[in-house]
């Protein structure tokens, strides 16, 4: 893999050294790549250590600090083994399928010197499973240190020697390996002496400032509100031209998206993921062709969730004992018909062109075009005389033939199942965004007029995320909200944190809209469970289950955004993929930025 | 000290005429003429009561031009100035620029004024009030006043937006409620000042209630620096409205306002201009046309000056 | 004299609880709660989310986290493990002994340090804003009355009329183009300049290791956002100073003195001034601290890493020990300023006896 990477860089070299002689001052070496300067608006992070952070400016910073036990491929987004800054270096499965043991690559040290072991990671394990530290990543274990039950897979983590981890899940189950990487190995040698077994104590110094680490930068210095810079680590093993080419990486804060793109284009920033409502300028502006820019299709959709039970009466999805107990459909969106009538009225392609810039990739269920079980076939059809047909079909007429007005229940389900005196009812219902987006509001409006044109009375409004938006959402008294998920790497496509009864709780599950389909469940539990996991299985097994979501539609799903990067003119070495845009930073030479 | 006053006062007040309403009279026919001879403020008043009217005209001027605010069309959108069937283009989802800006006209002078108003009606009766009775009373209204002033007032509109998400009226409330205390500081002060003068010791010595005296003789007579703060408090709500949208606090889609269109037009800076250009023009316009007026007011209506 | 700031200072006392009363309601008793924003997490199972929120106390009653972040709760029995019983003391001490508890969003950070780290470069700006603003404003004041009715009296009372007029992230975002992008590249066209900005485009310093220069050499980081947020300050001030002025100008103690026969000069400038001034000088406090809350906009816009940007972040996230914090922080600080003008007005006006 590496091979390939030091290839791909050098064809890369080869295309882009001619087209910028001019730029003869600035050539790759050891220190001599400039500095990187990074705009972003993810605010300060709340810590640099990789055991008790979880936000994504914290992650940002110690992923470049410390190694992952298992490294993630950029370029596939799968797990893969030997790739730079990971300690593994091949993995197998027992003949059950659920004892893993990893071999460790023996020629990688902490920056001191040290070499990285076995033993740092049974650190972090330690320190998570202890139970002492706010950890986000406790629920991976089977039990925590004291014995209270944590709800995971894994049982044990085991360490022989110094370069073998042996883990043990309590199922063979194929999603359940990528847990492995939720824990960050940490230096064992500084960790114990600065802590003990005191894991508590990390709690109380989270921004401390790590000394000994592994990756391509290093000292970090932080300034709250202003910025963080890491210098470059020439002791780094793994770079990609052999040593790290740019001095200094900087993250500056900027509070304002249009700010960082107008200092961006000012000539202060070295890159910029490009604001979705200002890419179209990136892509036809004159001024801002000559930026680099990269495009790609992100790992997360936006979609419009849909409440299948009534959001007059939240029932939890399961009783006591674990069993699904039916709830009362949602007046309107409690039949099927309905809820595809929508997918039929709003014409996606005219949402994506028009609103977003073509800045979208439409789909149709969980999954998105980069996962291996992505099935293009699935596309909702625009037809809003097929949407007016199958409101009629449930029994949702338009009494006086203005499509205009709204149509009104005539035999429709809830009338005919819940409550006879909903006959005559309009064809009402909320369309609610996260207010402070205008890509978002002007999503929504669109949605409501499209609706509105078959005959739907559709009420949009953007809420305030924490004191409405949220509140609703959980509490499931919503009616059509719309919401984006990001997906972590590797891609998986599994769905019972979203569409099982256990996850529908009004007030915090996630299964919101209270969606059941058992027959999506049994799938979904045998794809996760083939012997072998073999990819051919449970791909198929995966397509029948986006054949359900498809057709029984828990969310309208709507597009995969495009993401923009854009960097300084003659930047050179900057190689982007689809799963980092800035994987290849250790041999980026940037351009000097605009200081005056 | 204040009895003395009274006594002293009213020997005064005895060989003067009490019959306020005429000193008034004149005042007033003296300011008026100020005011008419003022053309800078004529212009400024002139300004703001046009875009008001054609603000509330909004629905004929749609009708007139057949285009609808809300009618979304994203095919056309970003359309520039004098675009056809689009006097001022379109807006990001192809809406009518021009019928928007005019209903956004409505909500946002909408709010400021009813906003003002509310807290003047606040405003002046605690004000004269606390300036009438002085004392315990005075001194719990004012320190009511500086326990609401200690938070910054950005802070706490930004609090309370952040966690009601206002309607336009829920706005209003939370914009009068909280705005008051700059009135009631100024009337207070007058108030003072004016129950010490002879028409009003005239009238108590007459028996008049004290009631009657705060509101039939003193509150009338602050008349003209009321209307001063009403022009210059309707101004900086126009701006506290635009910098609540901006930090994203303000008026929420779908309803427009001058301020949620600024905030908005920020994003299409480079595409359309006229989003961001037109909005801002008329917010500062209607903004400067307020404070020309409070200014011109107080010039014209301040005894101290003379002509 | 003594009497009277004891005084001042016991009234402050209630103002403070009434703030701090207030606000704790207002933020407690609004719909949404700090646990639904932090765990919006489809990974996080209800257990943990469970535990959150016992271990931030977010699910206890109104009056007894007001009770518990003012005076805490170690003299108290309180469920530790989060078992849903008591077994043993908390370890709260609360506002009052100095305990400002814990960052929600930052697990294990001070709010009172994160607000600290913070209070710099605010401090900074305001400094700048209060000094350009009240020279400026005093100067543009005097001299307009001074000038009364003529050409520099009409141009500054209409450029302060615009200068306020303007939305402030308006005019910033316009300026930070202008110097930032659009001035420099039309410079270049006549050999001016390489294009890259005139001034800097946010930040308080440039991005180099080892802290901040000292502020003499990062003035020009300063410029933008001084301009900005003083126009409001020019503005008020020159038209109090000008109104200020000219009622002394018609009194009869300066009427006295010209008749006296001083020059114009020393009646301007000596005696009507230092009155014009006086009632204004005590509300240097209130104004100061007043700049400290509002400037959330001009933190945006300019990327100043000042106290606003913090407030805002912790008001969207839902961090209530650092929204208190800082609504603390400033009500102290405004209560403060309040009692100060008040004994530097009744120390300067001969008027005032206590």
């Amino acid at each position: 893999m590496k091979r390939i990477t030091v290839l791909l860089l050098l064809l890369t070299l080869c295309l882009v050294f001619p087209l910028s002689a001019q730029e003869a001052d600035l050539a790759p070496g050891p220190g001599l790549g400039g500095r990187i300067i990074d705009g972003s608006t993810a605010g300060d992070p709340a810590t640099f250590n990789p055991l008790i952070g979880g936000d994504t400016a914290s992650s940002a910073v110690y992923s470049l600090l410390y190694p992952s036990i298992i490294g993630v491929s950029p370029f596939t987004g799968l797990e893969e083994p030997n790739l730079a800054g990971a300690m593994a270096a091949g993995w197998e499965y027992d003949e059950t399928g659920t004892v893993l043991t990893i071999q460790l690559r023996d020629d990688i040290a902490w920056n001191d010197g040290t070499p990285i072991t076995s033993a740092d990671y049974l650190w972090a394990v330690n320190a998570v499973r202890s139970g002492q530290i706010d950890s986000p990543r406790a629920g991976i274990f089977e039990t925590m240190a004291d014995g209270t039950p944590a709800g995971g897979k894994i049982v044990s983590i085991e360490a022989p020697d110094d370069y073998t981890v042996v883990v043990t899940f309590n199922e063979a189950d194929c999603i359940s390996f990528s847990d492995v990487n939720d824990v960050t190995p940490v230096p064992a040698h500084v960790f114990s002496e600065l802590y003990g077994d005191d894991y508590a104590a990390m709690m109380d110094e989270p921004r401390r400032i790590p000394t000994v680490s592994f990756g391509p930068f290093k000292d970090v210095e932080f300034s709250a509100g202003e910025r963080i810079s890491l210098l470059a680590d020439q002791t780094y093993p793994d770079s990609i031209l052999g040593f790290i080419s740019p001095s200094e990486s900087i993250t500056l804060q900027v509070a304002d998206e249009n700010v960082a793109t107008e200092r961006f284009i000012g000539g202060e920033f070295s890159i910029l993921g490009v604001p979705a409502t200002r890419q179209a300028e990136f892509r036809s502006d004159p001024d801002l062709l000559e930026y680099p820019r990269f495009e790609f299709t992100g790992n997360g959709f936006t979609f419009f969730g849909m409440n299948h039970a009534n959001p007059d009466n939240p029932q939890p999805g399961v009783d006591e004992d674990g069993n699904h107990v039916p709830q009362e459909p949602h007046p309107v969106l409690g039949d099927v018909l309905v809820r595809q009538a929508i997918s039929h009225a709003v014409d996606m392609d005219a949402l994506i062109e028009g609103i977003r810039d073509g800045n979208g990739f439409k789909v149709a269920t969980h999954t998105i075009p980069t996962s291996w079980v992505y099935n293009p076939e699935l596309q909702y059809e625009h037809n809003p005389d097929l949407a007016m047909e199958k409101l009629t079909q449930a029994g949702w007429i338009d009494h006086d033939d203005d499509p205009d007005t709204p149509r009104v229940c005539e035999d429709c389900l809830f009338a005919r199942e819940v409550d006879a005196d909903f006959q005559g009812s309009e064809l009402a219902l909320d369309l609610h965004v996260p207010a402070g987006s205008e890509i978002s509001e002007q999503m929504g409006l669109f949605f409501q007029s499209e609706m509105n044109k078959v005959g739907f009375k559709a009420n949009f409004e953007a809420l305030d995320w924490g004191s409405a938006f949220l509140p609703e959402l959980t509490g499931q008294t919503f009616d059509m909200n719309m919401l984006g998920w990001s997906l972590g790497l590797p891609v998986d496509p599994d769905i019972s944190a979203f569409y099982y009864p256990e996850v529908d709780v009004p007030g915090s599950g996630f299964n919101f809209g209270s969606y059941y389909n058992a027959e999506l469940i049994e799938l979904n539990d045998q794809a996760r469970v083939v012997p072998g996991c073999d990819t051919e299985t449970r791909k198929a097994l995966y397509e029948q289950v986006q054949e359900i979501l498809f057709n029984d539609m828990p969310y309208f799903y709507m597009y995969v955004s495009e993401s923009m990067t854009a960097v300084l003119p003659g930047t050179l070495n900057w190689n982007p993929t689809p799963f980092s845009r800035t994987y290849s930073q250790d041999a980026w030479v940037s351009p000097a930025v605009a200081q005056p | 000290m204040q009895k003395k006053q009274t006594v002293g006062s009213l020997k005064v007040g005895a060989r003067k005429r009490y019959h306020e309403p005429y000193l008034s009279m004149t005042m007033w026919r003296r300011g008026l003429r100020r005011l008419r001879r003022d053309r800078p403020t004529m212009a400024a008043m002139f300004t703001v009561l046009s875009l008001a009217l054609i603000s509330l005209l909004a629905p004929i001027f749609s009708a007139v031009l057949n285009v609808d605010p809300n009618e979304i069309n994203v095919t056309n959108n970003y359309a520039p100035l004098f675009s056809e069937g689009h006097l001022l283009g379109t807006d990001e989802l192809g809406r009518d620029h021009f019928s928007r800006l005019l209903y956004g006209g409505q909500v946002s002078l909408g709010i400021a004024f009813s906003a003002a108003l509310l807290s003047l009606a606040i405003g002046l009766p605690v004000g004269v009030f606390a300036g009438y009775y002085g004392g315990k009373r005075d001194d719990f209204i004012n320190w009511f006043i500086i326990t609401l002033n200690s938070i910054p007032f950005l802070y706490l509109l930004a609090i309370i937006s952040a966690l009601l998400s206002p309607s336009p009226l829920t706005f209003v409330l939370i914009l009068g409620i909280l705005g008051w205390t700059g009135t009631t500081r100024l009337v207070r002060a007058e108030s003072y000042s004016l129950k010490q003068r002879d028409f009003v010791i005239a009238a108590q010595a007459l028996g008049a209630s004290n009631l009657r005296l705060m509101f039939q003789h003193i509150a009338p007579n602050m008349f003209s620096l009321l209307i001063v703060s009403l022009a210059l408090s309707m101004g900086g709500l126009i701006l506290t409205e635009s910098a609540l949208s901006f930090i994203g606090f303000g008026i929420k889609a779908p309803t427009p306002t001058w301020g949620n269109m600024l905030s908005g037009g920020f994003d299409y800076m480079r595409r359309a201009p006229h989003l961001l250009v037109l909005p801002g023009m008329l917010i500062a316009i209607t903004v400067f046309c307020f404070y020309l007026i409070g200014d011109g007011l107080r010039d014209a209506f301040d005894p101290k000056i003379a002509d | 004299m003594q009497e009277y700031i004891i005084r001042r200072l016991l009234q402050g006392i209630p103002t403070f609880f009434g703030i701090t009363f207030v606000v704790y309601a207002i933020i407690l008793l609004a719909p949404g709660d700090p646990i639904t924003i932090l765990a919006f997490d489809p990974t996080m199972r209800q257990d943990e989310r469970d535990r959150l929120a016992a271990q931030l106390g977010v699910n206890d009653p109104f009056y007894i986290q007001y009770l518990r972040w003012l005076v805490g709760d170690d003299w108290m029995m309180v469920d530790t493990n989060y078992d849903g019983e008591v077994d043993s003391w908390g370890d709260n001490y609360g506002i009052l002994r100095g305990d400002f508890g814990t960052s929600f969003k930052f697990r294990g950070s001070n709010p009172l340090n994160l607000i600290a780290e913070r209070l710099g470069a605010t401090i900074e700006l305001n400094v700048a804003v209060l000094l350009t603003g009240l020279t400026s404003g005093i100067g543009i004041g005097v001299l307009a009355a001074v000038y009364r009715g003529r050409f520099f009296d009409k141009f500054t009372r209409i450029f302060a009329v615009i200068g306020d007029s303007l939305p402030a992230f308006w005019l910033g975002l316009m300026l930070l183009v202008f110097f930032g992008i659009t001035l420099p590249r039309f410079l270049i066209d006549f050999g001016i300049g390489d294009g890259s900005p005139l001034l800097p485009m946010g930040g308080r310093c440039p991005p180099v290791r080892g802290g901040c220069p000292p502020l003499f050499e990062r003035l020009h980081y300063l410029l933008l956002p001084t301009i900005v947020s003083s126009v409001g300050v020019i503005a008020v001030w020159s038209r109090l100073m000008r109104a200020s002025m000219l009622e002394i100008i018609n009194s009869d103690y300066i009427r006295t003195g010209r008749a006296k026969g001083l020059t114009a000069r020393s009646i301007w400038f000596k005696h009507a001034l230092r009155n014009a001034i006086l009632p204004f000088a005590v509300f240097l406090g209130p104004v100061f601290f007043s700049l400290l809350g509002g400037s959330i906009i001009i933190e945006r816009i300019f990327t100043w890493p000042g106290v606003g940007l913090v407030t805002f972040d912790a008001l969207v996230s839902r961090d209530y020990p650092v929204l208190m914090t800082s609504v603390v922080i400033a009500a102290v600080l405004t209560i403060f300023a309040y009692i100060l003008s008040d004994i530097l007005y009744a120390v300067f006006d001969p008027r005032v006896r206590f």
